[in-house]
Order: structure tokens, then sequence, then C-alpha cells
């Protein structure tokens, strides 16, 4: 277990490096110059080459690229992502806050969706061929084909426009007030989740008829054990593994999901964040807002998969 | 041999005919937009703002007085362009990457998965604003990002799937009669690895189809005049109180294409893989 645990340790280690040395390059070979941006030129104000050359200076863009590499990664390693173009914030203090805010609706939905899809996938599986397993099934397939813009904006349209039960847009405090903090985020939660949710269903299904399947279950029917205590004892027990997977990877789907669905209701998370940082072209705020979340997805997946180790003994005793 | 057998057990299958048909019936109508479409897509009639669907505007028009039904013909024409050049893109260097990697081994397959490993760990949509905000939003752009994004998803497969079948007789066979690597792969492996490519395909067109509306609806699709159906859903949603149905038929036609593409993708694999099999 513990060379296992070392092995893939070392391996997250590797791939965040990669992750972060691609995005640099990426940065640094791409056309645009950040003075530029910096210092506001566009078509109707084009700074002297003067000014251009001391901010390239400030900034640290006139040192060899390897000089600005090293920098980068260790400033990396600090916890230190630069300061923002637009309002010289270091980024790390306006990702911390956002991140915040995006989890408020990320953490809500994935457990939504564990919770109902796993319990969704084993009704069914149970009724398979019956009506209730097209019907769920069904469902499941609209749920992941329907983006998520499409969805929060049918949410809208029911329970703001004409229900008029819940706002339409808007964000509260989740510590200050909890029950307005749920009245805005219980849209976005909502829509956010369906995509994860049909995911985790379909796989649960999947993976309970595929064990259902196996030798073991026959002898334990032999035995004379009831349906119910096979179901939940033996077979869900072997099928959870590869959902858990699959739960990790939902991850990335949050996050893709969280941009359009916090644009959506105008919830100022991460998202939010980033495309405002697009629209000001503000390089180190779009570089630390991919960066975070492309590290938490991969922290994500290695707790993933080191849970699934811990569970499957076949994995865990290698 | 029993490719024919294969082709002809697809049709049997009612959803491949349906999905089959429907995606069919678009790409026709993406060809021939300018011909189907009964008006101009971009032409304001200011006098026929917000108008249900009616004998004039079939589906109704927009804020603008715009045609719904014409815009969609033709935005058809950008989604299908976009999500299919990515995916000849992904599928074929992804396929070849993982061909190469599971029968060679060593050295090349680690890199080359470990590579696929680091590309697989960014959020996805993430990676394509971020690369569309630096390369600007047009066409090309578009296709050769969403293309990249999906190469690791076709090297996996292709990857798992060589492994399996590098281990058969007949391969061994190729390989005592002196057949060339290229050979052996490109006749002996890669056919047989094929039904699992075929079904990623499917899947990833429909992935391909929500990233881009996606995108379109962030503003980061390509530039107006050009329709898109992510946008028409983004410009539509702040009159949705006025008139819902500029953002319905696009939200609808989003919904029905993705869709087809899975259950396609699903019928496929229910079809192809002997244990699901009934």
């Amino acid at each position: 277990m513990s060379q296992y645990l070392l092995k893939r340790l070392g391996l997250t280690i590797i791939l965040l490096w990669l992750v972060a040395t691609i995005l640099f390059y990426f940065v640094h070979l791409l056309p645009g110059d950040p003075a530029m941006v910096v210092l506001g030129g566009g078509e109707q104000h084009q700074p002297t080459a003067e000014q251009l050359a001391r901010v390239r200076e400030q900034l640290g863009l006139e040192d060899p690229l390897m000089v600005q590499y090293s920098r980068y990664l260790g400033g990396l390693i600090r916890g230190d992502l630069g300061n923002s173009f637009v309002n010289q914030r270091p980024v790390t203090l306006d990702l911390r806050i956002r991140l915040t805010r995006s989890l408020q609706l990320i953490i809500p939905a994935m457990v939504l969706a564990s919770l109902l899809g796993i319990f969704l996938g084993i009704l069914a599986a149970g009724r398979r061929g019956k009506f209730s397993d097209f019907f769920f099934s069904g469902i499941a397939l609209t749920g992941f084909s329907v983006p998520v813009f499409v969805s929060g904006n049918i949410l809208v349209l029911i329970f703001a426009i004409n229900l008029r039960v819940l706002p339409s847009a808007g964000y509260a405090n989740l510590f200050e007030d909890p029950s307005r903090w749920l009245s805005y985020a219980i849209l976005p939660i909502v829509s956010l989740s369906l995509a994860p949710l049909a995911n985790v269903m379909r796989m649960t299904r999947t993976s309970m008829l595929e064990q259902f399947n196996q030798d073991y279950v026959r002898t334990v029917r032999a035995k004379g054990v009831s349906e119910r205590v096979i179901t939940y004892r033996h077979v869900l027990r072997n099928a959870l593994l590869p959902v858990i997977t699959l739960i990790g990877m939902q991850t990335g789907i949050l996050f893709a999901g969280s941009v359009i669905v916090e644009n959506v209701f105008n919830w100022p998370g991460l998202s939010t964040l980033l495309i405002r940082s697009i629209g000001s072209r503000d390089y180190p705020v779009i570089q630390g807002t991919v960066l975070l979340t492309s590290f938490l997805f991969i922290l994500v997946n290695l707790v993933t998969d080191l849970s699934y180790a811990f569970i499957n003994p076949k994995v865990r005793y290698k | 041999m029993n490719r024919f057998k294969s082709i002809k057990r697809l049709l049997k299958d009612f959803r491949i005919i349906i999905c089959g048909l429907f995606i069919l019936l678009l790409a026709l109508t993406a060809i021939f937009a300018p011909i189907i479409a009964p008006h101009s897509f971009s032409q304001m009639n200011t006098l026929d703002r917000f108008s249900g669907p009616g004998p004039e505007f079939l589906l109704g028009t927009d804020e603008f007085g715009r045609d719904i039904l014409s815009r969609l013909i033709h935005g058809a024409r950008l989604t299908l362009i976009i999500s299919l050049g990515a995916v000849a893109i992904s599928s074929v260097i992804g396929t070849l990457a993982g061909l190469i990697a599971g029968y060679s081994g060593g050295w090349t397959e680690n890199i080359l998965m470990r590579l696929m490993d680091a590309l697989f760990s960014f959020p996805p949509f993430l990676l394509a604003i971020f690369v569309i905000v630096f390369l600007g939003p047009s066409v090309i752009n578009l296709i050769l990002t969403i293309g990249l994004l999906y190469i690791p998803r076709f090297a996996r497969i292709a990857h798992s799937s060589t492994l399996l079948v590098k281990e058969l007789e007949y391969v061994e066979a190729a390989q005592a009669l002196g057949a060339s690597i290229p050979r052996i792969i490109g006749r002996h492996i890669l056919p047989n690895i094929f039904a699992p490519i075929m079904v990623q395909m499917s899947l990833t067109l429909g992935a391909a189809v929500l990233l881009e509306s996606g995108l379109s609806f962030l503003g980061l699709g390509p530039p107006p005049p050009t329709p898109s159906w992510g946008r028409m859903v983004q410009q539509s949603a702040r009159f949705m109180q006025m008139s819902p149905y500029g953002i319905i038929w696009p939200s609808v036609i989003i919904s029905l294409t993705v869709l087809s593409f899975n259950i396609f993708a699903d019928a496929v694999r229910d079809n192809l893989d002997p244990r699901l099999r009934q």
C-alpha cells in the first residue's frame, strides 16, 4: 500500500509540474504583449516605446525565458501567482474568495449527484427491461445531453418567471444569511448536478448489471439469500468501485459546468472572475484560475484513486 | 466476412435508424443551408420583433425580428463544421498515438501516454476557454482547440485495445510472416479495435457540440454575424420574459443533436460489444 501511495504521489507531482509548465509556455509563446495590456493599449491609445519598455522591465519580461520560468515555478511553490494587471492585487487573494463561493455550488451539486445518481442507478438496475428502467435511463441520457445553460435557463423560466417562487439570479453570503443563500443557490446547484447525476446513474446501473452476472451472485442466490440482501450486501459493494472513480472524474465536468452556471445565475465565483479577466485580458488572473482548477482537478483524482485503492483490496495488496 | 453482418445488425436497431436519420438530416440542412433557409439569417424585421411561430416565420423571430428558423439552419453549419473537424483531428491523432504506444511499448509508450495524462488533467472546458482567449475565436482555432482536447480520449481507448489485440495469434502470425510494422498496425490491429473507437467518435461529437455551444454561450464562439446556437441562447436569455421562443428553439436543437450522438453511441456499443448483446 505505501509503495502504491508513493508511486501515485510521485506521479501527481510530475503531473502538476507538467501542467504548470505547459501553461507557462503557452502564455509566453502566444502572440500578444502583456505590457500593452497593463498600459491599456488599444486602437485609440498607443503607449510610447519607452512606456512599453519600462513596463516590460517591471514585469520581468526582458529576462531570459528560463529565468522567468524558474521565477514562476518558485512563486508557485510559495503560493504566489503574481499580481493582477488590472488592479495590481495578488491573484491568490481573489482566487481564495472566489473559490469558496464556487465550491458552495460545486460541493452540494456533487453530493446531490452522487447520492441521487447511485440511488436511481440501483433502482434502474433492479428493474432491468421494465418501464421504469427505460424511463430513468431515458431521463439520464437526456440529462447529460442537455447543456447546462439550457437546463439553467429552463429552471429560471419555470421557477423564477412563471411560478415566481425563487429569484432568477444573485448571491447571498452563506454564513450571514443561509436561507437567502439557499434561495439563490438551489437553482444553480440543481442545474449543475444534472449531468454528473446522469453519468453516475448510468455507471451505477451498468456496473450493477455486470455484477449480477457474476458467479458469486449465483452462489449466494443458491444459498437462498434474499434479493434485497444480494443487492445491497454483495452486488452494490462491488459495483460501487467504478462509480467512485467516475465521481472523481465528474469534478472536471462540474468545474466546466460552474463556468456556465455562474454566468447564467450571476454567481460571483471563480468563473465570473475568469470571464471578467478575459474581457480585460488580465493574463495572471486567467492563468491563475486555469491553474487552480486544473490542480484541484488533479488532486481530486488523486484522492479518488487513493480511496479506490483503500476500498479495493486487489489494489491495496499488489 | 462478418463486417457485413455487424452493419446489418446495427440497422436493425431502431435507435440507430432514428438518430442516424436525424444526424443525416442535420448534415443535409447544414450543406444546403442557403437554399433551405426561408429567410436571410441577418435580415432584421423591426416590425416583427418577438413574434411567435406563424406562417411567415415558422419558429418566430428574435429580438431584432430575425427569423429564428433561418438562423438555426445556418447555425447548424457552424456547429457541424466545428465538431466534425475537431473529431476528425482528435480521432486520427489520438488513435495513431494509442496504436503506436500500445504496439511499441517501452519508453515510447511511457512518454506518449504520460503526455496524454497531462493533457487529460486539464478540465477540458477551461483549457478551451484559455486557448480561445489567446488565439481568438475563429472557426479554425475552435476546431484545432477542441480537436486537441479530445486526443487523449482516443489515445487511451486505442492504447488499451491495442494491448489486448497485439497478443492475439493472428498478430503473431503476421509478425512471423515478416509483415512490416505499419502493415501489422494498419491491416491487423486497427480493424479490430475500430468498434470502440467508433463509439468514442459518436460520443465525442456530442461532447464537441456541447463544448462549442458552451463557448458560444460565453461569447467565445465565432464572432457575429455568423449565427451560432449557443450565442442565440445567450442573447435571447435576456428577453425570456418577453418571448421564450428565442431561447426555446436553439435549446431544443442543441439538446436533440447531442442526444442523438449519445444515443447513437449507446446503440453501437450495445450491438457491437458481445457482452452487452442480449
